[in-house]
């Protein structure tokens, strides 16, 4: 009896330590830190590919590090340089990611759900939450805020599927569709969702053997107020 | 015989006095802009140097000092003052007394200046494919040489060519309208056309060229009107081809 008890809080244990790992690295490039929020740590360390991740952990990368993610749900990050995020859920069927700074590509696993299902991905930030249906896109948070209370810009675009945004604030609801865009500034109004055309020059490459998985078109395109430029 | 010295009589003063000044056709000269702006938050600084080079023995130098201020997204307002070197007026038609004939003064080395206010509405365009930008800019400008107080309107239309990390460059196209308050004949005494480029070699500077076809009106002043019982209108037309470099100080 004894035996099967143990045997029985073994199994559990094991269990709980296989099913907590929400993630795992798949690709490295850089510097690449982790905080590990189960194990109560204040700082940051670097890991390399293969290493695992929990619920609550942040990832971030440094300048100029690449970061790929696989989440045990099976939809993938593409963490750009000086950005971070932290894994709220990463279960299948239920995945939660909020975006803190920097940039993300995200391919989520695609599902066999219907268009009436509840989006099975959602990508948050402060200001704004995505809900995703089976699709890959693109956002970048935080680049422009220099005052600590400034609230930041966001910039999301979609390459396949279709994303729905809500704002956090003011509960207005957008779904962008693949090849458009939308920007919400300072955490205020959604934009109307169209074409960006940085957008298309965007790295949307998340496999080391299909080619190279750096992105380099710049965010600061986006930023580019033409309104306020004057060469006359 | 008679009739001819009596034909030769009545012509001759109109020949000799010629007090009419002739039309204009300047052909393409060259021209120059330099540009220097500042910007902090929303205010932008700027400092022009234009020269065009010698139209009929006239060679325009502009020196302007300025400031602009975003009020809005799409609308932004300045102050500018200009000095200037080689303007001329309808009032430089002279009865010059050796040689006793007509002439246009020699203004190169005359400085006026000149205070201005402009307002500068912007806006995006959205239906047309790109980035366009649609501006409308007027310019209210008074010249304290000779008190003319000018209104220049400047519609323009430019593209912006975007980069990985920004513009590129832009494509522009003006028209620039002047419209005098307190002188002149003429509804619009000036225009201009306006087709250009400029490149951007980097945040801090941006060489361009443009071309520009321009057509000034003269008519008589007062005096002239007194003098002679006689009015004209007599144009200047000519081309410029530009260059411009601007420079940003960061």
């Amino acid at each position: 009896m004894r035996t099967a008890v143990f045997i029985f809080f073994l199994f559990v244990l094991f269990n709980n330590f296989s099913s907590a790992s929400e993630g795992k690295l798949i690709y490295a490039k850089g510097v690449v830190q982790v905080l590990d929020k189960k194990k109560n740590k204040k700082m940051f360390q670097r890991i390399k590919k293969g290493a695992t991740f929990n619920a609550g952990d942040i990832i971030r990368t440094k300048k100029g590090a690449l970061a790929i993610l696989e989440l045990a749900g099976g939809s993938k990050l593409k963490l750009n340089s000086a950005s971070a995020v932290t894994i709220k859920k990463a279960k299948k069927n239920d995945e939660e990611v909020r975006l803190n700074r920097g940039s993300v590509f995200i391919n989520v696993f695609k599902s066999k759900l219907n268009k009436k299902t509840k989006p099975r991905f959602r990508l948050k930030t402060k200001t704004v939450s995505m809900g995703v249906r089976g699709t890959s896109f693109f956002a970048s948070f935080g680049e422009k805020a220099k005052k600590k209370k400034q609230r930041r810009d966001l910039w999301m675009c979609v390459n396949t599927g279709l994303v729905e945004v809500t704002s956090n604030k003011s509960k207005q609801k957008v779904s962008v569709k693949a090849g458009e865009g939308i920007k919400v500034e300072k955490g205020n109004k959604i934009s109307e969702p169209k074409p960006l055309e940085w957008t298309k020059k965007l790295n949307w490459n998340m496999e080391e053997s299909k080619g190279d998985l750096v992105n380099k078109a710049s965010i600061e395109s986006a930023y580019t107020d033409v309104l306020d430029e004057d060469y006359d | 015989m008679t009739k001819f010295f009596l034909l030769f009589l009545f012509t001759f003063p109109v020949i000799a006095d010629h007090h009419v000044p002739d039309n204009i056709e300047a052909g393409t000269n060259a021209a120059a802009t330099i540009r220097v702006h500042h910007k902090k938050n929303k205010v932008l600084y700027h400092f022009d140097y234009e020269q065009t080079d010698k139209i009929n023995n006239r060679v325009d130098k502009r020196y302007t000092l300025g400031v602009r201020y975003r009020f809005m997204k799409n609308f932004k307002a300045g102050l500018y003052y200009s000095l200037r070197y080689g303007q001329r007026h309808d009032e430089d038609w002279i009865s010059g007394p050796n040689p006793p004939h007509w002439i246009w003064i020699d203004t190169s080395k005359r400085s006026e200046n000149f205070v201005g206010l402009e307002l500068i509405p912007r806006f995006l365009v959205h239906f047309l494919p790109g980035t366009w930008v649609g501006e409308t800019r007027v310019k209210i400008e008074r010249n304290f040489f000779n008190d003319n107080n000018t209104v220049k309107l400047k519609p323009g239309l430019t593209y912006f060519w975007m980069g990985d990390s920004g513009p590129f460059m832009n494509l522009f196209a003006q028209a620039e309208l002047y419209i005098p308050l307190n002188y002149g004949e003429e509804t619009i005494y000036e225009k201009w056309f306006y087709l250009g480029a400029l490149y951007h070699y980097s945040k801090i500077f941006k060489p361009g060229i443009f071309f520009s076809v321009y057509e000034k009106v003269w008519t008589q002043t007062e005096a002239f009107k007194t003098l002679k019982n006689d009015t004209y209108k007599n144009t200047e037309k000519g081309n410029l081809v530009g260059i411009t470099l601007n420079f940003r100080i960061p």
